[in-house]
């Protein structure tokens, strides 16, 4: 009984942050190419 | 300085880099940990039966919810205080990575709730407080996105973040006295506090290092997201500038 | 300090006299509030006399928004905040000064309110002293809070629709508070009601400090 609330919430919890990490990782790679090398500063 | 885009890129063309991957693989790792131990490994609680399971993914998701409100409280100070934008910075990414940890554990509390007190909502002390924080997360959100000027903007977020803090600390202050005066707090008694021990244990210490790592992930992406985005807005307000003193120098009058 | 926080309270509180708009448009919303309230609630059941703590503040507070956004869209005209920026005003003084003029406005409103629900919703009025302390130290924590958040909120274009997301989240402590206060005045058990008071006072507090130090980087920005 009650896994369907388990899978359910595990579901959102992985379903949320996958949909979260993939937005910002997108939208990263489109503005680096905006932004000159020299000016981000990480490697 | 003329911007033009960048055909050979040297530095990196995502928010990512090394030690970034590193962690994300780390994460990645851990959350199937997670999910061996989680879901199929340890057994059912003797009072709440399976749904026990959300705890695991519950429990650690508030707690880096609250360590990303610190964040942001913290570099809305350091940001008033010696004018750091890599500070404000990290506050914006705190907030946002914040919101989403509030959102998820609002939403497994509730769906925890229902199988254990039969409704999804209760006015239960730390259910309300935690959407009160969703409410506060979302109006420093609000103004730290306004149509505005960086300057503006950054000033008028840091003020609002600098009070996210303790206005989280008296609204759960005020929110357990309200509950707790009038009736006595029987609805966890049985629930989150019972004790809990081997695998289970194991299971939650094993969400904390998950959730953990996924959130020093995402703070660190989402950070270089937001360092990328006043990049590409300052360097537009140059693309303007040169555009009009180009212009004024073909012969038209400036205004 | 002082000096100037009582230049910019008069200075706020003869442009709301002479305008006349929380007189003739404020008020009469309150009341309004309040009557609608009794639409709502049946009046025969006596749902709004034990209701009436918890009416009479969420009344306060959306007709104090009001006044708070009146005394921030008086500031925005005519490049009012260059012209208080550029006056040498203390910061602090100005923000003690609108906190005031703001605070004293909703203790009319609230003095108004007190009436209202007195004769509609005919509750007897016990527990003075909570009362009238309890009332206090809210209005000082609303409008300390409103003022600051007016503030972050002041001369933007999306003002009316930002300064209530941002304060009435920060001030679901004082609903809170006031309304258990009241109830324990109302109720007559006071003692109840007097730790409320106090977390109420914490949050006067704690924005009267926040905003004493934070107008002064709030003015600054062009």
């Amino acid at each position: 009984m009650n896994w369907g609330y388990v899978i359910a919430s595990w579901i959102i919890v992985f379903g949320s942050i996958g949909a979260y990490s993939v937005a910002t990782v997108l939208r990263g790679r489109r503005l680096s190419r905006q932004v000159p090398p020299e000016k981000r500063r990480w490697s | 300085m003329i911007p033009q885009t960048p055909t050979e890129v040297t530095g990196p063309a995502s928010t990512g880099s090394r030690a970034t991957r590193v962690l994300g693989l780390l994460a990645l790792v851990a959350l199937g940990v997670l999910v061996l131990f989680g879901l199929i490994l340890s057994p059912a609680d003797a009072s709440q039966g399976e749904s026990v399971r959300i705890m695991y993914v519950h429990v650690p998701s508030a707690t880096v919810a609250y360590i990303g409100c610190f964040l942001t409280t913290l570099g809305s100070i350091i940001y008033l205080w010696r004018k750091s934008r890599w500070w404000e910075l990290v506050a914006y990414a705190g907030a946002e990575v914040a919101t989403l940890f509030t959102v998820i554990t609002l939403v497994t509390g509730m769906l925890w709730g229902r199988p254990t007190w039969g409704v999804y909502w209760v006015w239960d002390a730390r259910l309300t407080s935690t959407a009160m924080l969703l409410l506060l997360l979302l109006g420093y959100l609000a103004v730290r996105r306004l149509p505005a000027d960086y300057e503006v903007r950054a000033k008028r977020a840091a003020i609002v973040g600098l009070l996210l803090v303790p206005n989280v600390m008296i609204v759960r202050k005020s929110v357990d006295w309200w509950r707790t005066l009038h009736q006595k707090p029987t609805l966890l008694s049985n629930g989150l506090d019972s004790k809990i021990e081997g695998l289970m244990l194991f299971s939650l210490f094993t969400g904390f290092i998950a959730i953990s790592l996924v959130f020093g992930w995402l703070i660190v992406h989402r950070f270089r997201l937001a360092w990328l985005e006043e990049q590409v807005e300052s360097e537009g307000l140059d693309i303007a500038i040169a555009e009009r003193r180009a212009e004024a120098l073909i012969g038209e009058v400036a205004p | 300090m002082i000096r100037d926080a009582l230049l910019v309270a008069g200075k706020d509180l003869r442009l709301e006299w002479r305008s006349r708009v929380a007189l003739n448009q404020v008020a009469p919303f309150a009341l309004l509030v309040l009557v609608l309230f009794a639409f709502a609630l049946d009046p025969d059941r006596g749902l709004l006399e034990k209701a009436t703590p918890g009416l009479y503040w969420v009344a306060v507070l959306f007709s104090g928004l009001l006044a708070l956004q009146r005394s921030f869209s008086i500031e925005s005209a005519d490049g009012n905040r260059d012209a208080l920026r550029l006056s040498g005003l203390d910061p602090a003084g100005i923000f003690l000064g609108k906190v005031m003029a703001v605070g004293l406005q909703l203790l009319a409103l609230e003095v108004l309110l007190g009436i209202g629900v007195a004769v509609l919703y005919t509750t007897p009025i016990t527990g003075w002293i909570l009362l009238l302390v309890t009332a206090m130290v809210a209005t000082v924590a609303i409008a300390a809070a409103g003022t600051l958040y007016g503030v972050v909120a002041a001369g933007l274009r999306v003002r009316e629709t930002l300064l209530p997301l941002l304060l009435l989240p920060v001030l679901a402590p004082v609903l809170i508070g006031s309304t258990r206060a009241f109830e324990a005045a109302l109720g007559g058990t006071p003692s109840e009601g007097w730790p409320w008071v106090g977390l109420m006072g914490v949050i006067a507090v704690l924005y009267i400090v926040a905003g004493v130090f934070g107008f002064g980087p709030l003015m600054e920005e062009s």
